[in-house]
């Protein structure tokens, strides 16, 4: 924590004015979504703008409730970020634990191959995969969107990684006791390790909530889509209608904001825990 | 068989439970898909040439000599090649001092930068790229009334084909820099004060100091920055999809928006995983080469 180093008074102050507005200018987007989101048709393209509405109104989401599925879209996006958390939740701390205690020599190999997987881009599996979920009756059906990231190398890694930092006598102990190696899992592993899947389930749930480019081809129908492809269907039939767009972005976004508030910490968690290790 | 011996054997078949899920899910969904991958750049899905997604013909390496030979490939290699060349050395920059410039301030004021950065990144880029459809309208869009107020005229930021990839570049630089702001200061705060300290002893300025403590410590945390920039910057889709669809006159065609329109839209499967697979290699080269460049000299 570098702080008590000696900064002068003008140091601080130069850099807050550096900052300031490339701050704002992030910060920018996302805040002309909210207030335009809340105004009438009739003031939204006004020119100069208004930075802030001249009248609330709650117009917008009133058309988007009405002329698009967002509760459908929102139910299913809700459902798929839900179900990957889970999975990833339970089966990379599962996959976490074994890579951790090696008791075959197969799995440091096991490991690497896995974790070449990650190096794998989208846009190669994508096309097979897609053929995959057609011949299994998965076309246009949220199975498409949750199975197959139920598991992934990031968040095995990230157990792993943790679970190594556990004691082995932890589990020692419970088996003298008699437990069996599913007790040892689920009653020592899995609650010791909760600080670390709470952040693997918290990136998947973030990740599917806001994932494009798979739910798009895998989807079809109106009632199939996730908020961001439903969402972009928004853009295409209703190009002009900007507080439309807008309050369909803000029902994406806005959760997501929430979650980042309420955890910020477990956000940048994640994001170090894979830099500083290399 | 001796009591120890079954043990391990009890232990190692348990392990194998726990690594089932995981390991079906990497067998079916990731390695038998870059498998069947590898064999569909060999055989044609065309429609129009009487195959089809349930009729595919082998046809050897026509579909990587027709995507080697066509100017649309290499037109969407240029503009793939040229969106990380602008994106990913002025967000590293950028980011690099951004968080140097928050490493003296309060923990407070930190924190509020951080997740003013950071923001954008939590949120889908659909929702990010359709604000920005906005922002960069010619009549409607804020981008343009700023200019207006410093006296110039209107851009058509996404119709002009000059302006239409400089301005998706843009949009992701400023609404994608969170993660390398945050692990640059995370980096940064695990320098040990004692360092400075001692380097301030002996009569160090802050550019000696930065060039002989903070530079070689960050070293790891700028490789990650500028690998993963990379990577997620020559695979960049959405915003294309979203804002111009490849055109106007394809300046803006990237790599994975051609994939995607080649796959999903002309259904030409085949032809789409051949540029996959060139972009693989092309991708991998890159991330290699910038390993290999920077990784020796992490150990001095």
């Amino acid at each position: 924590m570098a702080h008590n180093r000696r900064v002068s008074k003008r140091q601080i102050w130069l850099a807050v004015v550096l900052l300031s507005p490339f701050a704002a200018i992030s910060l920018l987007p996302l805040y002309w979504m909210m207030v335009s989101a809340f105004k009438p048709s009739a003031a939204i393209l006004n020119l100069p703008p208004d930075w802030l509405p001249e009248q609330v109104t709650l117009d917008n989401f009133v058309t988007l409730l009405q002329s698009a599925r967002v509760l459908r879209w929102t139910a299913n996006s809700l459902v798929v970020a839900s179900l990957v958390a889970v999975g990833n939740i339970v089966f990379d701390t599962m996959a976490g634990y074994a890579f951790a205690r090696r008791h075959s020599r197969w799995h440091p190999w096991l490991f690497w191959m896995i974790m070449a997987g990650m190096m794998i881009p989208e846009q190669i599996t994508m096309i097979p995969l897609f053929l995959m979920m057609v011949n299994w009756g998965w076309y246009n059906h949220l199975a498409a969107l949750v199975v197959p990231t139920l598991a992934t190398p990031f968040g095995i890694f990230l157990m792993k990684q943790f679970i190594e930092s556990l004691p082995e006598e932890l589990e020692a102990a419970a088996r003298i006791d008699g437990a069996s190696e599913w007790h040892v899992f689920w009653r020592v592993i899995f609650p010791l390790s909760r600080p670390a899947w709470a952040m693997v389930g918290l990136f998947h749930f973030v990740g599917n909530w806001n994932r494009f480019l798979w739910p798009l081809i895998m989807t079809h129908s109106d009632d199939m889509r996730t908020l961001p492809v439903g969402l972009a269907t928004l853009q295409s039939q209703y190009s002009i209608d900007f507080g439309l767009l807008m309050a369909g972005a803000a029902v994406t976004a806005l959760p997501m904001i929430l979650l980042f508030f309420a955890m910020q910490k477990s956000f940048y968690g994640g994001l170090t825990a894979g830099s500083l290790k290399t | 068989m001796t009591i120890r011996s079954s043990y391990r054997r009890r232990l190692q078949l348990w392990s194998l439970v726990f690594l089932a899920p995981a390991l079906i899910l990497f067998v079916v969904m990731t390695l038998i898909p870059v498998a069947q991958a590898v064999i569909m750049a060999f055989y044609s899905y065309d429609p129009f040439r009487g195959n089809s997604i349930v009729r595919p013909q082998f046809v050897g390496l026509d579909n990587f000599a027709t995507v080697l030979r066509s100017a649309g490939f290499w037109q969407a290699m240029k503009n793939t090649l040229l969106f990380s060349l602008g994106v990913v050395p002025l967000s590293t920059a950028l980011t690099l001092t951004f968080a140097l410039l928050m490493q003296p301030l309060r923990r407070a004021y930190q924190h509020a930068f951080k997740a003013a950065f950071y923001l954008p990144g939590v949120v889908s880029d659909a929702v990010i790229a359709l604000i920005w459809f906005w922002i960069f309208n010619p009549t409607f869009g804020l981008l343009n009334y700023f200019l207006s107020l410093l006296g110039f005229g209107p851009i058509y930021w996404l119709a002009d084909e000059t302006w239409a990839l400089p301005s998706i570049m843009l949009m992701a630089v400023v609404s994608g820099w969170g993660v390398s702001v945050i692990i640059f200061s995370a980096a940064i705060d695990q320098i040990p004060e004692s360092l400075y300290e001692a380097a301030a002893i002996e009569g160090a300025g802050s550019w000696r100091q930065f060039r002989h403590i903070t530079w070689p410590l960050m070293r790891p945390a700028f490789l990650f920055v500028l690998v993963i920039g990379t990577l997620s910057s020559l695979q960049v889709f959405t915003p294309i999809y979203l804002l111009t669809r490849g055109g106007p006159n394809r300046a803006t065609q990237t790599a994975v928006y051609l994939i995607y329109e080649t796959a999903f839209e002309y259904l030409q499967l085949g032809r789409a995983a051949a540029m996959a697979l060139i972009l693989f290699v092309l991708v991998f080269t890159l991330a290699f080469v910038q390993f290999s460049i920077l990784r020796p000299k992490l150990e001095s």
